[in-house]
């Protein structure tokens, strides 16, 4: 199991390195660049020309390309241009804000994912299952952007029972710490609806699938002619067994869990890594984007990683190696 | 003894309950008290840093004018249009009967946060600053003026010459000089650029000025407020200034800046009472808020911004295949683009978008707020399509077989682009699109990301687009309109006339305003005969600010315009600062 683990990640350095190249030359071929941000109406066009010379944008593509891998080599991705901080000062500050977030919100899926599976599965065809089932489609397939909005008019603007952005309420500091996390929690109910609602509706949909059959299975039968209370059949018996793939889908959500829900930040005015990544982009802050690439491209590496290995564990028949 | 387990829990619980109330109610307290005494105000952007030599974004500049003092304070005059500037830092000043030279009289009694006064060697330190190009300032123009380094033959360099360009022969005098004249309104616009300490920044190296930890933690400041803390991409939160003597510190003791990106998230905070003052309120939403929201006033600015409908002069093709100047094969001519500008409903533009209140036709790229230069005999193009028809037959398209214009085998046809996100544009752009179907001229239109946008416009390759532009509080029309297309960043549609150079040296030149207007007059018939766009729009300003805000006073400098004098209904009396 080390071995195969060691080899895989051995394996996945140069794939990263492949992506942060591409990424390096990808973002250089999008209109604009980071110091077009100076050409305003009444600043001097001396000025977009000095910040370029500083960014060492006006250095040769492979010049450029060259200087940037030696530092990337020695674990230097560089200032951020639009922040004016070290690129993952940028980002520390914005992890734990995202992980939080992604960690209730992944909770969530899970736990009304699971229950909602179960209870469509127990109540197969049944008119419960139907409305699940289309409730399931119908959230899955709305835009979270459109959702948002939605959630916010209705339930801040019109109700007025949660605030519609940022983490706290003014004077939140002078609170206690338990009060504290209290208003944490009271402005994070709407962005965490969003982020699972539609890993829920998923997750439901998938666990369902798995319960159905696990539920035709012989020894459940026999469960059952043992004459076992129903709930002890479904949970014990039928869910554990249903359960055991969708465990590997934790390894998946992994890169979410870092890179942090783009749209939802931003209309929630989080301080997260997805809003750190849209304004990344529209900035054109070339190694914040390279940065923000790395870390998720090597969490993609690592939760898919994750998902084999777990494969592995949870499923004797799979050998590793 | 047997104990009864469910009781003791049960008992627990409610001692746990009623405890759990009464700090429920004191913490709803605690958060209310904080609330009544903060300004709360938001920004779509964060601050870029607290740093008014290298601070570049809008947020910035308000941040920094509440924590940085100024030399002069600059206010509007409403009834001739132009800026005067009042005594602050400077008790007084004489400019040289040459117009060379500036000599500020300082007070000697302003403090830094950290106790040391407020000197004229800062303002030298300073200004060598701004026009140092490691540090490569977004207000380096501003020194451009000053005294130059000579060489060998006596020649001025590019290089400013600090030794004798600002003297600061002790701490409460300050001398500008400049190497030619320089008109009075220039000389005190560009000498009145924010300080930074010298003592605190003395021994920062150009090349870290930019690193430096003191442009996100400006802990020695001097303004109506003083920095506490900045959490970065969420809010900072600057709090009265009781040693403030210019003239008296902040009213308000706290005031918060949140941001939040998106529109409709700020619109409901604002709506909520969770924010007091949201800039860039769309039409459609300020007249919902006047009619809903009984607690929220809508107040405008008029005007720094203008829309236009941005038609190629020049062929972009040629353009781009060796930087060649050709008429537009289309809006090559000035009949053609006057036809389309007379073609276009603009009024039903004006009525169904700004509710006929937000924004006026435009007829020049001079702001009608500049009283003193708008030239106002000239009147915004009449909408005639009959007029436009005949137009364009006299300039030589006829219709084709298809219902298409055609000249010489070119189809009337072209691509309107527009920059995803602007609200105008999309609304504009069909009613445009449709006023040139009844002439025969078929418009496509394309919406690309700004950055795209953005470089397309600069680099010629855009045919036609619906552009908007913001103007400076002094008029410079040479990034606009300046017929060298490589310099003229902002001129998009390609205008060359040797006479708009001219009137902008002019204009610029002439040591008084009245001398000056004259030029700027003439730009304004000349723009108007020329057609080199369409003018559209000059929109207002739109703010929304919670009636619990007093005192504010929204211009067109800032809507944020004496925040030091604003209070709040709901801060209890004791807690405001005298």
């Amino acid at each position: 199991m080390f071995s195969y683990v060691l080899r895989r990640v051995i394996g996945a350095i140069p794939l990263v390195f492949g992506v942060l190249t591409l990424t390096f030359f990808i973002i250089r071929l999008a209109p604009g660049d980071p110091a077009s941000f100076f050409i305003q109406p009444g600043v001097s066009p001396k000025v977009a020309e000095q910040m370029r010379e500083q960014y060492g944008l006006n250095d040769p593509l492979v010049v450029q390309y060259v200087k940037w891998l030696g530092n990337v080599l020695q674990g230097d991705f560089g200032r951020s241009f639009s922040r004016h901080q070290p690129v993952f000062d940028v980002i520390a500050e914005a992890v734990p804000i995202t992980v939080s977030l992604a960690l209730i919100g992944i909770a969530m899926q899970f736990i009304f994912g699971i229950l909602l599976g179960v209870i469509s599965a127990v109540k197969q065809g049944t008119k419960l299952d139907r409305t699940l089932t289309v409730s399931a489609l119908f959230i899955y397939s709305m835009p979270e952007f459109w959702l948002s909005l939605m959630l916010i008019i209705v339930f801040s603007l019109k109700l007025g029972w949660f605030p519609a952005s940022n983490l706290n309420s003014i004077g939140a500091d002078s609170l206690g710490t338990f009060e504290f996390i209290l208003d944490r929690l009271k402005h994070l109910v709407l962005p965490i609806f969003v982020l699972s609602l539609g890993g829920i509706a998923g997750l439901a949909r998938y666990v369902r699938g798995q319960m159905l059959e696990v539920i035709r299975q012989d020894y459940i039968r026999t469960a059952r002619a043992k004459g076992l209370n129903e709930k002890i059949v479904i949970f014990k018996h039928a869910l554990r067994n249903a359960l055991l793939p969708v465990v590997t889908i934790l390894g998946g959500s992994l890169p979410a869990l870092f890179s942090g829900a783009l749209f939802i930040e931003v209309i929630f005015a989080i301080p997260g890594m997805g809003r750190i990544a849209v304004e990344a982009v529209f900035a054109r802050d070339y190694p914040l984007i390279i940065a923000n690439t790395f870390i998720s491209g090597t969490l993609i590496v690592m939760g898919n990683l994750l998902a084999d290995v777990l494969y592995g564990i949870v499923d004797p028949r799979i050998k590793l190696g | 003894m047997t104990v009864n387990y469910s009781r003791v829990l049960f008992m627990l619980l409610m001692l746990f309950g009623a405890a759990a109330c009464q700090k429920k109610q004191e913490n709803k307290s605690q958060v209310a008290n904080a609330m009544a005494t903060t300004l709360v105000l938001a920004d779509r952007s964060d601050v870029d840093n607290f740093n008014p030599v290298i601070s570049s974004t809008v947020s910035g500049s308000t941040a920094i004018s509440m924590i940085y003092p100024g030399i002069t304070t600059g206010t509007f005059d409403t009834a001739n249009g132009y800026l005067v500037y009042e005594p602050a830092i400077a008790k007084n000043w004489t400019i040289s009967p040459d117009f060379k030279s500036i000599t500020y009289n300082l007070r000697g009694d302003v403090k830094w946060t950290d106790g040391a006064p407020v000197t004229a060697h800062d303002f030298k330190f300073t200004y060598q600053l701004y026009g140092d190009p490691i540090i490569a300032s977004a207000r380096q123009e501003y020194v451009e003026d000053l005294v130059k380094r000579r060489d060998k033959n006596g020649k001025p360099t590019e290089e400013v010459d600090y030794d004798k360009a600002i003297l600061a022969p002790n701490d409460t005098t300050l001398i500008f000089n400049f190497d030619k004249p320089v008109a009075k309104h220039l000389i005190e616009f560009h000498t009145a650029l924010t300080p930074i300490p010298k003592h605190v920044w003395k021994d920062v190296k150009p090349s870290e000025f930019r690193a430096s930890e003191l442009n996100s933690n400006p802990t020695v400041s001097c303004g109506p407020f003083k920095f506490k803390e900045w959490k970065r991409q969420q809010e900072f939160t600057v709090v009265s200034n009781p040693a403030y003597n210019l003239p008296s510190p902040g009213k308000i003791p706290t005031v918060t800046m949140r941001v939040i990106p998106e529109y409709t998230t700020q619109l409901t905070q604002l709506k909520t009472g969770a924010i007091d003052v949201m800039e860039g309120i769309k039409p459609e939403d300020a007249i919902k808020i006047e009619k809903e929201n009984p607690q929220i006033d809508i107040r405008t600015v008029k005007y720094r911004t203008y829309s236009y409908l941005m038609l190629s002069n020049i062929d972009c093709k040629a353009y781009q295949e060796g930087k060649q100047i050709k008429p537009h094969p289309l809006f090559g001519t000035k009949k053609t683009r006057l036809a389309i500008a007379m073609a276009i409903d603009r009024e039903k533009i004006l009525d169904g978008y700004y509710f006929g209140k937000y924004a006026e036709l435009m007829t020049s790229p001079i702001s009608p707020a500049f009283k003193w230069a708008f030239n106002s005999d000239i009147k915004p193009y009449p909408y005639d399509p009959k007029r436009a028809k005949e137009l364009l037959a006299e300039d030589g398209w006829k219709v084709g077989s298809d219902g298409i214009l055609e000249r010489n085998g070119v189809k009337f046809s072209f691509t309107l682009m527009n920059s995803k996100g602007g609200t105008a544009g999309e609304y504009m752009a069909p009613i445009i699109q449709q006023s040139l179907k009844e002439l025969g001229i078929e418009c496509n239109i394309e919406v690309v990301e700004f950055n795209v946008f953005v470089k397309k416009a600069r680099e010629h390759q855009l045919d036609a687009s619906l552009n908007a532009l913001g103007v400076g509080l002094e008029i410079d029309l040479a990034s606009a309109f300046g017929s060298d297309l490589n310099k003229s960043y902002f001129n998009a549609s390609g205008y060359i006339n040797k006479r708009v150079d001219e009137l902008n040296k002019l204009g610029q030149s002439k040591l008084t305003r009245e001398e000056a207007a004259p030029y700027w007059k003439e730009f304004q018939q000349m723009f108007y005969d020329d057609v080199p766009f369409v003018p559209m729009f000059w929109s207002s300003r739109i703010v929304g600010y919670n009636k619990r805000v007093i005192g504010e006073n929204p211009n067109i400098l800032s809507v944020y315009n004496d925040l030091e004098k604003w209070t709040l209904s709901t801060m209890p009396v004791e807690t405001a600062v005298k």
